[in-house]
């Protein structure tokens, strides 16, 4: 087989290996830095350096943990290199930005805003488990620390959202 | 023999996962309904956090629309590596001097020829940019702009496409512009150096890079004339912001 043949072949079969997961990687880095253009830029380069260490993915099976410790580190190196300001939640214009403003209702507004007031550490395990569906192992293994610590990360997660929620107002939260 | 869950640390479990499966938590919540009605809104919590989570992204094929073809080969000038070491001896710097004026010639020529080979292959990449016949909204072209470094001050014109691409190992801004004899491509690459205007003849394509302010600006396709005047226009409208 030519090179061009291996190359076009070898490119079909990232495709179909990556394109599956691109959206959620989006989602993955967009709650990772809540900035829209800049988790568009990470997954870019995510992609890029996907495409170029793909021959060293000796298991397909774990393509989509691979790729999110890639969007992970390349989030960090691109937050880094821009040095992206920190956002202020009470800036941010959510009826400004297309990605929280469709699909939504009250409930879920006031979710999405008390998910951009959760700290760093506890809202990833968070996207993790529920986006993603991964285990609490796999969380671990993708955020470099011990199940113990993610497991009650996200036990403080659910209970910081339900208590902003309920202090919030939120129906849904609020106990009779 | 389970052990004996109490309360909390049931609700610790269920709070971590609100379906965990562990045998101790579902033989505690066979027998509490405070844990059970913790659990339901646990759940309830979940359900409102998955539709929260995902937000909108953008279409699969447009986030995989990287240039596959892109190098680890920087463009001449730009982040060289210093090499010199005062003390290398000087007749081996004068024997690596004799080698480099060499092939100095046959490196320039190649690396020319690369570049623009690299920039035809990365508009051939996207020919769905063509497609668009709408005016980008000027708020979206100023925001991608600046996300590659670049400001833009003044009127780039009708834009009928824009994005931010990797481009030898940067991103880049790439948009097409509408002139009165068709669309003509634009990149703008700051940092990217040319010393001197330079013609691309590739695969078809004809254009040319023009140096502007340590950076340069691509402009393909259209003829000459139209060609001129995007480059007045893109020269006259954004400034490097990096």
């Amino acid at each position: 087989m030519s090179d061009s043949s291996n190359e076009a072949a070898k490119r079909r079969r990232f495709e179909a290996v990556v394109g599956q997961y691109t959206q959620d990687l989006f989602r993955y880095a967009f709650w990772l830095s809540r900035d829209r253009a800049h988790s568009e830029d990470v997954v870019q380069e995510s992609l890029l350096r996907a495409w170029k260490a793909f021959d060293r993915l000796n298991d397909e099976g774990s393509a989509k943990q691979w790729l999110l410790t890639i969007v992970r580190r390349e989030n960090a190196r691109v937050f880094e290199r821009k040095r992206l300001q920190t956002v202020d939640i009470d800036n941010v214009d959510q009826g400004a930005d297309e990605s929280l403003s469709v699909k939504s209702n009250t409930d879920v507004d006031d979710v999405r805003e008390a998910l951009m007031r959760l700290e760093d550490d506890y809202r990833e395990p968070l996207v993790l488990q529920v986006l993603m569906g991964h285990s609490t192992d796999e969380i671990a293994k993708i955020m470099a620390i011990k199940p113990g610590a993610v497991l009650t990360r996200l036990f403080r997660a659910r209970k910081k959202l339900r208590a902003v929620l309920e202090s919030d107002g939120v129906p849904a939260f609020v106990q009779e | 023999m389970l052990k004996d869950l109490n309360c909390n640390e049931c609700q610790e479990f269920l709070g971590a996962d609100p379906d965990c499966t562990v045998p101790e938590v579902v033989n505690h919540l066979s027998g509490c309904d405070t844990c059970r009605q913790f659990q339901m809104e646990c759940q309830r919590l979940d359900s409102l956090l998955m539709q929260a989570l995902k937000v909108d992204a953008p279409s699969a094929s447009e986030l995989m629309d990287i240039d596959y073809s892109d190098t680890v080969v920087k463009f001449p000038g730009s982040d060289r590596q210093p090499t010199s070491n005062r003390f290398i001896p000087f007749a081996m710097a004068a024997s690596v001097l004799l080698v480099l004026a060499a092939s100095f010639l046959s490196w320039q020529g190649a690396n020319e020829e690369s570049w623009a080979k690299d920039i035809i292959a990365h508009v051939e990449h996207e020919p769905g940019a063509f497609a668009f016949t709408a005016a980008v909204p000027k708020t979206k072209v100023i925001q991608v702009a600046q996300r590659t470094g670049v400001r833009v001050q003044g009127d780039l014109g009708e834009v009928t496409y824009i994005k931010a691409c990797p481009f030898r190992g940067r991103m880049v801004t790439h948009l097409i512009t509408q002139t009165e004899k068709g669309p003509v491509t634009v990149l703008l690459l700051p940092g990217e150096t040319v010393e001197k205007p330079e013609h691309i003849d590739e695969e078809g394509y004809v254009g040319t890079v023009l140096p502007f302010n340590g950076g340069s600006i691509v402009v393909v396709g259209g003829d000459a004339e139209s060609a001129q005047e995007v480059q007045k226009r893109m020269s006259s409208s954004v400034v490097w912001d990096i």
